[in-house]
């Protein structure tokens, strides 16, 4: 499917604004008859683009001239080839019969493309030309004809690579808007499903979908999103992230406002949730929002394996979450301010590690916090081939080294390793990210003040945290106000009959059954 | 505009930060191998003070000028001696040569007030005594004989001491107790504050004898009984009960006395009870105590004033001297188990409560706790001579013994 049939459809509301975007003016200007005005024209617009490709042919039986205008390597080879110049040239006869207005006409009904759409007004090629189809223009007719002919050269239909299940599918957005969205219709066979377009960036005139559910999703939620999202002026929008920037409301928060996967199935349950989804062309990863606290816990894989299992395994992921965020600072306020809490063998244990080491625990954590820091963004960004000799470097070598060097407790070693394996079990990465600044903020907190000051500085954590929201939803609405029936799909995973109801804060109808 | 605005707001956020790291340094802040962790306390008499006062703590270790009081103590302080490398993973010290090593520091300092020995401990320890970690204090009978109030004053107020600290009563010097080198455990006073823990395998030992406890008792002015300790250079024996009357030791109580007296307390948590066969002599039969509740109520008519102690309890056989005979395995001889059971321990109780009536006078059975809550009128009448009604009260003890079963045999 075309992007462009998508808002054909819908009406001329989000076309003109394309046109408007560039141009910025709505005159409308009218096609020359003679091809060699249309050109010259053509040419100062596109002064700088070499690759733009004008051929000139001509019909062999009728003798009328035509001029085809594309981006040679936007452009599917075989229509043109075979669809296009071979009809135009050979095939195509009885121009004779007709006046030349109406030969556009004429063509758009015989030639054997699809979706071919007539204009008369040179700012409407524009855009379709720079998106990737052909314009033709015939001598003595003042409309042009735009032949969809986009290559699909796009990466076929792949397996997450950031979010695997075991055994949920396996499929996964690709960078294509069309392709992404055919994979939520698939799944949500419902014409109650909604998708709006809207085109943003005056450079870039990314293409972006809103999509949510009629009748589920609250009204008043996506007004907010569709808002925001048309008040958007960006000169450029590459990725759903530079969009979650700019339409997220808590710009300085560590928390992420939107909930950014690449998986249709956790897509799909969002917005029969009465959540909304934005997808951008270009970027594999939609944006779900409203989003709350508790559904950055949740992995699709929990949703494929049985309740009493994904229940511990949530547990397990709110516990790593806490510990990622407070253990290196409890364990040095333990150590540091009261070693009166830790049981004496403990206490005298952690005493006997640290006898003889030149540093303090302060310096130690830091040291080693620094470099897990350094060993995980080293893993991410190089190749697979090095990406284990990392490993063996940091593990092996500065782990193992570090501490039969006398430098390093080992206990710190243990306790920031830990720390780092909590992280990696959040299920969304995004979120993982935050928690390592929380863990800094943290341990400066524990340096200062001990465990008074964790618990100051995890009470404006929390504070800050129930006082952003993400459009409209407040951010820990999934447990304030308490109500026993949240937490059937938040702190454990109750089984699927006693969890098909939506939110009650995110519908229209609370009663709704998804 | 905007840029400088948020470069203000940051420096205004970072600046408090760096200040209070760098500036201040961190406040309270003290690394965990920086503290001299006090395991243990003994409390000895003090050797009689040289007679020249210029002399003290010139040449002699133990010895200080006092600002006021005069060597009524010896207070002697245990920190454990955790040696570099220890504990590493990788190299280090390994286990050659650690048997000779001293596994504790021993400091004494003589003295009156604890406080101010306790500041002398810091000009020959490089590290800050902390007494959080605090386990045992161990008094020899000595001191406790004069009075225990005096030299634990400071325990009981200190933020640092805990109320689960452990007090125990020695016969020999406390100090010596302090020094036995455990064979399992690494430090004296980790072993002494374990053994309270056997609680569910023998009564013998007096086991809710921690500062708190004490701290009760000499404030609701009741008499109370600590643990006697013995020791020998790798063992130490924790049996039987030293006796404290109005805070000061009055005598001791044995092993057995100890047992019986913690039937009148309702502080039996398991152990054994070891009677006659009833249907032969000379042979044995050993009980186990599975649940044991004890009762201690006034039963006052007119002026004469009885202890109605009523309990209950289940056992089970454990042992039989003679497993030829059928009484072993017959069901039906548990009661009569029970009975002689009930016979033996009654007895027991009533010896051991007229023992300490008659040789001590202390009232380590809290009667007057019972008459207090149960008989509160009749208490304010004979409140005051307490001591003079307590040893002329008489008893009544009635015990249930249930004996559940047999045990397994093969």
């Amino acid at each position: 499917m075309d992007s462009r049939n998508f808002f054909r459809r819908k009406g001329s509301a989000s076309k003109i604004k394309i046109h408007l975007n560039r141009n910025k003016s709505d005159e409308i200007e009218p096609l020359s008859l003679s091809l060699k005005d249309n050109l010259n024209k053509l040419k100062t617009t596109f002064e700088h683009c070499e690759d733009l490709v004008y051929r000139k042919v001509s019909s062999k039986k009728s003798n009328v001239d035509f001029l085809l205008v594309y981006f040679g390597e936007m452009i599917e080879k075989n229509t043109l080839n075979n669809n296009i110049l071979k009809y135009l040239i050979h095939d195509i006869d009885g121009f004779s019969k007709r006046k030349s207005y109406e030969y556009s006409k004429f063509i758009k009904a015989s030639l054997p493309v699809s979706n071919i759409e007539e204009v008369t007004d040179y700012n409407s090629i524009i855009g379709p030309l720079l998106s990737g189809d052909i314009i033709l223009f015939t001598e003595d007719c003042y409309c042009a004809l735009i032949i969809p002919a986009k290559t699909s050269d796009e990466r076929s239909i792949a397996p997450s690579a950031t979010e695997r299940t075991i055994r949920g599918p396996q499929d996964a957005f690709v960078e294509n808007i069309n392709k992404n969205i055919h994979l939520i219709r698939k799944r949500i066979q419902d014409p109650n499903l909604a998708v709006e377009f809207f085109t943003l960036g005056h450079s870039t005139n990314t293409n972006i979908a809103l999509l949510y559910i009629k009748g589920i999703a609250k009204n008043d939620i996506i007004n907010k999103i569709r808002l925001k999202i048309s008040t958007i002026d960006s000169s450029s929008i590459l990725a759903s992230a530079q969009l979650e920037q700019l339409i997220e409301s808590h710009k300085w928060s560590l928390f992420p406002q939107t909930l950014a996967t690449d998986r249709p199935d956790k897509l799909s349950r969002s917005l029969l949730e009465g959540r909304a989804v934005i997808i951008v062309n270009g970027t594999p990863f939609a944006l779900i929002a409203p989003v709350t606290f508790a559904m950055f816990f949740n992995s699709s894989d929990d949703y494929f394996e049985r309740t009493i299992v994904t229940s511990t395994i949530r547990i397990v992921r709110y516990i790593c979450f806490i510990s990622s965020i407070f253990l290196p600072a409890l364990y040095l306020a333990m150590t540091s301010y009261h070693p009166g809490m830790l049981p004496t063998p403990l206490a005298l244990y952690i005493t006997g590690a640290r006898v003889g080491l030149p540093f303090p625990s302060l310096v130690e954590l830091v040291f080693m916090q620094f470099t897990t820091e350094v060993l995980i963004e080293a893993s991410v960004r190089l190749p697979k081939a090095i990406g284990q000799t990392v490993g063996i470097v940091g593990g092996l070598v500065i782990g193992q080294s570090v501490v039969q060097a006398g430098l390093v407790n080992p206990l710190i070693v243990i306790v920031v390793s830990l720390t780092a394996l909590a992280t990696f079990i959040l299920p969304v990465y995004t979120f993982a990210l935050s928690t390592r600044i929380l863990r800094a903020i943290m341990i400066i907190a524990a340096a200062t003040f001990g465990l008074y000051g964790i618990v100051i500085a995890g009470l404006f954590i929390l504070i800050h945290m129930s006082s952003i929201e993400s459009f409209g939803i407040r951010y820990l609405e999934d447990f304030s106000p308490y109500s026993l029936s949240k937490l059937k799909d938040t702190l454990i995973k109750a089984p699927h009959q006693y969890i098909n109801r939506a939110p009650e804060y995110l519908n229209e109808k609370n009663n709704d059954e998804v | 505009m905007k840029k400088q605005g948020f470069i203000k707001v940051l420096l205004f956020l970072t600046t408090p930060v760096f200040i209070l790291i760098l500036v201040t340094g961190c406040w309270d802040y003290v690394e965990i191998e920086s503290r001299g962790y006090v395991l243990g306390i003994a409390i000895d008499k003090a050797n009689p003070s040289p007679s020249k006062d210029e002399y003290l703590s010139k040449r002699d270790m133990d010895l200080m000028e006092l600002m006021e009081g005069r060597q009524k103590y010896a207070y002697t302080i245990q920190i454990p001696i955790i040696p570099r490398g220890l504990i590493k993973p990788y190299g280090g010290a390994t286990g050659g040569g650690e048997a000779t090593q001293k596994r504790t520091w021993d400091l004494t300092v003589l003295g009156h007030s604890f406080f101010e020995a306790n500041r002398e401990f810091s000009t020959k320890l490089d590290y800050p005594p902390f007494y959080e970690h605090l386990k045992v204090i161990v008094i020899s009978e000595e001191v406790a004989r004069e009075g225990i109030t005096e030299s634990l004053d400071m325990m009981l107020r200190d933020h640092e001491v805990r109320r689960r600290t452990r007090l125990f009563v020695s016969p020999q010097s406390a100090k010596s107790v302090l020094e036995v080198v455990p064979n399992i455990d690494d430090y004296a006073s980790l072993y002494l504050e374990k053994l309270p823990h056997n609680v569910h395998k023998t009564s013998r030992m007096s086991h809710i004898t921690d500062l708190g406890q004490l701290s009760q008792n000499i404030h609701s002015q009741v008499d109370f009984g600590l643990p006697r300790i013995i020791a020998t250079d790798t063992e130490i024996k924790s049996a039987g009960t030293a006796i404290f009357k109005e805070g000061k030791m009055v005598g001791w109580l044995g092993e057995l006395d100890t047992y019986h007296g913690k039937w009148v307390r309702d502080g039996v948590e398991g152990g054994i009870l070891l009677i006659e066969s009833p249907f032969a002599k000379d042979e044995l039969v050993c009980l186990q105590i599975n649940t044991s509740k004890v009762n201690v109520r006034p039963d006052i008519k007119d002026d004469r004033i009885t202890m109605n102690i009523k309990g209950k309890s289940t056992m089970t056989v454990v042992e039989v001297n003679n497993i030829m005979q059928d009484y072993a395995f017959d069901s039906e001889s548990l009661d009569i188990f029970g009975q002689a059971a009930k016979k033996k321990l009654e007895d027991g109780i009533k010896e051991t409560i007229k023992y300490v009536q008659e040789n001590y006078g202390a009232d380590v059975f809290h009667f007057n706790v019972a008459i207090q809550r149960y008989a509160p009128s009749t208490w304010d009448k004979i409140k005051d001579n307490w001591y003079e009604i307590f040893p002329t009260l008489s008893v009544d003890v009635n015990i249930d013994i249930k004996v559940l079963d047999t045990g397994l045999v093969k």
